[in-house]
């Protein structure tokens, strides 16, 4: 009962403006003090110890990471490979941007800035093409998902710090369900493009795209160092953020040289901000989640929900729709830290890998940054265009349904997500 | 005047904490691997000094507008209407930021009292928790500001929403991008053309 006064309470304050962060902070400490006899000094505490998680630590500086990427050059290099790559396809504009989210994704863990890394120049470059706006649009917001289900991912690091899974365990499971999104946007995008006719870019020969590699090679290469690093035990998944952070830069300096050293304190500031408001809302997340577990919540759900007979089709099914809700108001690392701990022991006792629950709830994430009204990608991607939200929105709709077959295969097919990590671990 | 002190320290601490601690955490893995000897206190520093850019940051991110919210209700009604709502928002925000500093200020205090020393640097541990409160001080001094602004009919809401949000941050960057990138690209197309003659 009370944890759901907390809930609604939380709700109501998110519509009311309040930011998330603090609606999530005030209806905690509100609780606390007047429900409970626990002394409040623990939300300023908690403020601080999330700091101390190690794993979170990861998502500074992969947010840094992509900065440098984006404002580097390192973006429109892979985008050129891409293009080389499948743009001589039918579609072939789009189905390079689709390729181009991909990398883009597996060197970067959140998916507005793959949006605007590969929307930036392929929306523009898409519409000069002759293809339709609302097409453009919705191919980069849907594909731009992509950056939170491959590898590295912001909302995995966040599950695993939730569940203490272990991040690298997540990032492995990602792979194959990742490359599986995308092949399947592919194809759709192939399917659609051979139906309505749509350009192909000519093919320049074998030549061309090993030169476009080439070009595209110290970024691609940040795969291989992040993946490599990580599953190699050469460093942990922070230290790995960290190295592909200065490796980053160091690219972005010295070897593209598309930007100079004063344009560094501008990338660092932005990045900084970006961290500080991601990093509040989850510290705030990280107070709420100490109030439901001090309530005792996850384990009377998963009593109830073992009461119940629940069969785990059922569960996952519920767990996906609760997600899909959740998303329209929030924001998905506050929604994991806070869901997480209650789908977790009841996934457990149903006999759920935790790590294909996580690869479930990422990839529920990913639907909700294309579904109104806070589907971030969309925002982002109306901007980009210059389109209203509303007709991005409307753009991205057959897509969403084209996500949420992915979602469902993902969910009810756990090979997906655990062949890997069985094989590796 | 103070505005401009305080926005200028904050950005200050959070550019500065925040490439400090890339690149503390960066040569760590360095020393390991390859001079086979770390310092067991960058991970710790880390931390101190991460909880010190986002709280900080925080506090700026409401001066400079970043916090995300969600104005699907609010942006139905009127601008008047609209204010009213930022206003009440706004008193929300400091319900809970003056009694956590309250809470802050106490919970530090006890801990400088103990006198304790972090685990691994060795310095008095109330020197990191001082961010809490230094954070939200600022946090509530530039709540006030926006308050005033809301008043003055120069802000709708506090933070922005979702939509201005990164319309402001990310958007601007983007297209400014667009631009860049297409004469840069130009450019990298000339140079690496005779790179390749050569």
């Amino acid at each position: 009962m009370s944890g759901a006064l907390l809930f609604i309470g939380l709700i109501g304050l998110l519509l009311l403006g309040v930011p998330i962060a603090i609606s999530l902070g005030f209806t905690s400490l509100a609780f606390i003090t007047l429900a409970t006899e626990d002394p409040a000094t623990v939300v300023a505490q908690k403020l601080f110890d999330t700091m101390e998680h190690t794993t979170l630590l990861a998502i500074p500086f992969f947010i840094l990471s992509s900065q440098f990427l984006t404002t580097g050059g390192v973006s429109a290099r892979l985008i050129e490979f891409a293009k080389a790559l499948v743009g001589w396809m039918r579609g072939g504009l789009a189905m390079a941007a689709v390729v181009s989210c991909m990398f883009f994704a597996a060197i970067s863990g959140s998916s507005p800035a793959t949006v605007v890394a590969i929307g930036s120049i392929m929306i523009p470059g898409m519409v000069s093409a002759g293809y339709d706006k609302s097409f453009a649009v919705g191919v980069i917001a849907t594909a731009g998902s992509l950056g939170i289900l491959i590898p590295p991912s912001i909302p995995m690091i966040v599950y695993a710090d939730a569940v203490e899974e272990s991040v690298g365990k997540m990032f492995i499971a990602g792979i194959i369900p990742g490359i599986f999104m995308g092949s399947f946007l592919l194809l759709v995008t192939w399917l659609y493009a051979r139906k309505t006719n749509m350009p192909c870019e000519p093919w320049h020969g074998w030549k061309h795209l090993l030169k476009a590699f080439g070009r595209a090679f110290w970024g691609l290469l940040l795969i291989l160092i992040i993946v490599g690093g990580i599953y190699g035990g050469i460093f942990t998944p922070t230290e790995a953020a960290a190295v592909a952070a200065v490796y980053s830069a160091l690219i972005a300096l010295f070897v593209h040289r598309d930007m100079g050293f004063k344009d560094v304190p501008m990338v660092m500031l932005s990045a900084a901000k970006m961290t500080s408001m991601l990093m509040f809302i989850i510290a705030c997340a990280m107070i709420f989640a100490h109030v439901l577990t001090e309530e005792q919540l996850p384990q009377i759900l998963a009593a109830k929900v073992v009461e119940q007979n629940l069969s785990p089709w059922a569960f996952l099914l519920m767990v996906n729709v609760i997600l899909w809700f959740a998303g329209d108001f929030m924001e998905p690392s506050a929604i994991l830290l806070i869901l997480a701990p209650l789908f977790h022991p009841i996934a457990m006792s149903l006999g759920i890998d935790p790590i294909h629950l996580g690869i479930i709830m990422t990839t529920n994430m990913e639907v909700g940054m294309i579904t109104p009204p806070v589907g971030l990608n969309l925002y982002v991607a109306a901007g980009l265009a210059g389109m209203s939200l509303g007709a991005v929105t409307k753009a991205a709709l057959p897509w969403m349904i084209v996500l949420i077959i992915a979602l469902l295969v993902i969910t009810y097919v756990p090979w997906f997500s655990l062949v890997l990590v069985s094989l590796l671990y | 005047m103070i505005d401009r002190i305080l926005v200028g320290f904050e950005q200050f601490v959070i550019t500065v904490g925040f490439a400090v601690a890339t690149l503390l955490l960066f040569a760590n893995v360095v020393a390991r691997y390859f001079f086979n000897t770390g310092f067991t206190w960058a991970l710790e520093a880390v931390q101190y000094m991460f909880a010190w850019v986002v709280l900080i940051g925080a506090a700026h991110g409401i001066r400079a507008g970043i916090h995300l919210g969600i104005d699907i209700l609010t942006i139905r009604f009127s601008e008047p209407t609209q204010r009213r709502l930022g206003l009440l928002a706004l008193a929300i925000c400091l319900a809970f930021s003056i009694p956590v500093l309250w809470l802050s200020i106490e919970y530090t205090y006890k801990i400088w009292q103990w006198g304790d020393l972090t685990l691994d640097l060795q310095i008095p541990q109330w020197i990191p928790y001082l961010a809490i409160p230094v954070g939200m001080g600022l946090m509530t001094l530039h709540l006030i500001g926006v308050g005033i602004r809301i008043w003055r009919g120069d802000q709708l809401h506090v933070g922005r929403s979702e939509h201005d949000a990164i319309r402001q941050e990310e958007l601007k960057k983007a297209q400014q991008h667009i631009i860049e990138e297409g004469l840069k690209e130009e450019e990298i197309e000339k140079r690496l053309d005779k790179e390749d003659i050569k």
